[in-house]
């Protein structure tokens, strides 16, 4: 238990009291340096799930420890943050200064850095991301995607385990999204904090070590993504549907074109085609 | 992607000025505008006109807003000219009297509020807006000695000015939606054309209050908080 980053036990919540739970007896462990992406459809609870890790939502019912501290300890809730850093939907929303060295430091100096130990975060972060040397350069002029980069170095220069990303890819073009998904995979590798990204791509899902399905505030499926990402009824009975390249896959199997497991990366569909 | 709402590119003594300086420099200004009469008030405006002209911003960029405010202005000017005084009336009408001193008022009050909206031309037009914060900050620090958050005055100033350019935005884009449906916002009669800025102001307004909650959320999540318990003191202006 000790090992992992995320411990969730029957976590419940209800944003109305009485009402229908938006969290519905969530159980989810992450492990260090996992890449886990939760994907379900609007309403099923995401975001809310997110918002616990963060401790933005208040724990109701259930066992929260995120990086070993308790989530239902209103006094963790500082390190909590320090040790989970969010990234949300909207880059133009997040940002507090025009200026990216300044909006950077935001993190570290709400944490007590000192002015040195903030520009040296702030220069270690922006190199993480691959925006080195972008201190003065104002957050106006940027492309969807490099704010986004922006908003994940301020969230890095706190130096957090776990990184959560809240449909972070869902209001930049595809360029963007690509340079955030490469960004996001090389601090993973370089820092080994854990992922967990909220999307509704499910090409991006299929780059994860494992799969969440939400539905309803509950986990529906938690598994890897050859095996969550293929089950056509499962994903239809979340509001989802399989990533382009497994109904591409099915459709072949269906004509008799191909047979197998379905591959769930385009990658994948080269090498089975070509094999 | 958004760009600085109002700043010129040019290379002036007034773009070179610190931005505390010229924000002292306008509330100065605005005092003493508002304080003050005939050649006082006549020099005031010889000022502007010569810092307009030393700006290099252009004099139609510096009197956009006297063109914006004209019917605000027109109307004071009226109300003042008819309404001010009885005594010497040129002309009178009803409980209306127009009077050479209800003009010269008008001229005064319209002068004074036509001088601060140029002032503040040039102030946005001279000044980034990250250097604005950083002068608003400069400009408020002595008042943290008297235990003024000083910081978080700062920092709105600075949220305001950067959701600026994303609420014209936003209000230009429900504009278009609107004549594409309805005709032109500011066609028609004054009746339909108030009817047709209060319904693009509803938007406008809930789009603002969403974008300011999603901040606050995104704020908290990096570990702000009114009163933190760490030295908000190490965050300056351009420190990074």
């Amino acid at each position: 238990m000790g090992e992992k980053v995320v411990e969730a036990r029957g976590v419940r919540h209800r944003y109305v009291p009485g009402g229908e739970p938006d969290l519905d007896g969530v159980s989810l462990d992450v492990a260090p340096g996992e890449l886990v992406a939760v994907v379900g459809a609007n309403g099923s609870g995401k975001t809310t799930l997110a918002r616990h890790l963060n401790a933005l939502v208040g724990l109701q019912e259930g066992e929260l420890r995120v990086v070993g501290l308790d989530a239902s300890d209103p006094g963790a809730a500082r390190e909590l943050r320090r040790a989970c850093g969010m990234v949300f939907q909207n880059p133009e929303n997040q940002f507090v200064s025009t200026l990216v060295g300044e909006d950077v430091a935001f993190g570290p100096e709400n944490f007590g850095a000192s002015a040195d130990e903030a520009r040296a975060a702030v220069a270690d972060a922006l190199a993480a991301v691959g925006l080195p040397g972008f201190e003065r350069r104002s957050v106006l002029g940027l492309s969807g995607g490099q704010q986004q980069r922006v908003a994940l170095a301020g969230v890095l220069a706190v130096g957090p385990r776990l990184v959560v990303l809240d449909e972070a890819t869902s209001m930049i073009d595809p360029r963007g999204r690509d340079e955030l998904v490469r960004a996001v995979l090389d601090v993973r590798a370089a820092r080994g904090s854990a992922v967990l990204w909220i999307t509704h791509d499910m090409e991006l899902a299929a780059r994860a070590d494992r799969v969440v399905v939400m539905r309803e505030g509950s986990i529906a499926a938690d598994g890897a993504p050859a095996d969550v990402l293929v089950d056509e009824g499962l994903l239809a009975s979340a509001g989802l549907e399989p990533p382009l390249v497994v109904r591409t896959w099915l459709e072949l199997v269906r004509l008799g074109v191909a047979s197998g497991p379905a591959p769930v990366t385009v990658e994948g569909l080269v090498s089975a085609l070509c094999a | 992607m958004r760009v600085p709402v109002g700043y010129v590119w040019a290379d002036s003594p007034l773009h070179r000025a610190r931005a505390g300086a010229k924000l002292a420099g306008l509330i100065v200004c605005s005092l003493a505008a508002a304080l003050s009469s005939g050649l006082v008030l006549a020099a005031l405006c010889l000022l502007a006109c010569a810092l307009v002209a030393l700006s290099r911003v252009g004099w139609r960029r510096a009197l956009r807003p006297v063109w914006a405010m004209r019917w605000l202005l027109l109307a004071v000017l009226l109300m003042n000219a008819l309404l001010f005084s009885r005594v010497d009336a040129v002309l009178e009408l009803g409980p209306l009297a127009l009077t050479p001193v209800g003009a010269a008022q008008g001229v005064r009050v319209a002068a004074r509020v036509a001088l601060v909206g140029v002032l503040g031309a040039l102030l946005t037009a001279t000044t980034r807006p990250q250097e604005l914060v950083g002068g608003v900050r400069s400009l408020l620090r002595p008042l943290s000695a008297l235990g003024v958050p000083t910081e978080a005055a700062a920092l709105a100033v600075g949220v305001t000015l950067q959701f600026v350019p994303t609420l014209l935005r936003e209000g230009r884009q429900l504009a278009r939606a609107q004549e594409i449906r309805c005709g032109h916002v500011a066609s028609h009669d004054i009746m339909r054309r108030t009817v047709n800025y209060v319904r693009l102001l509803v938007p406008v307004f809930v789009a603002a209050f969403r974008r300011a909650d999603e901040l606050s959320v995104a704020m908290e999540a990096r570990g702000y908080q009114v009163a933190p318990p760490c030295d908000k003191g190490s965050r300056k202006g351009g420190s990074v």
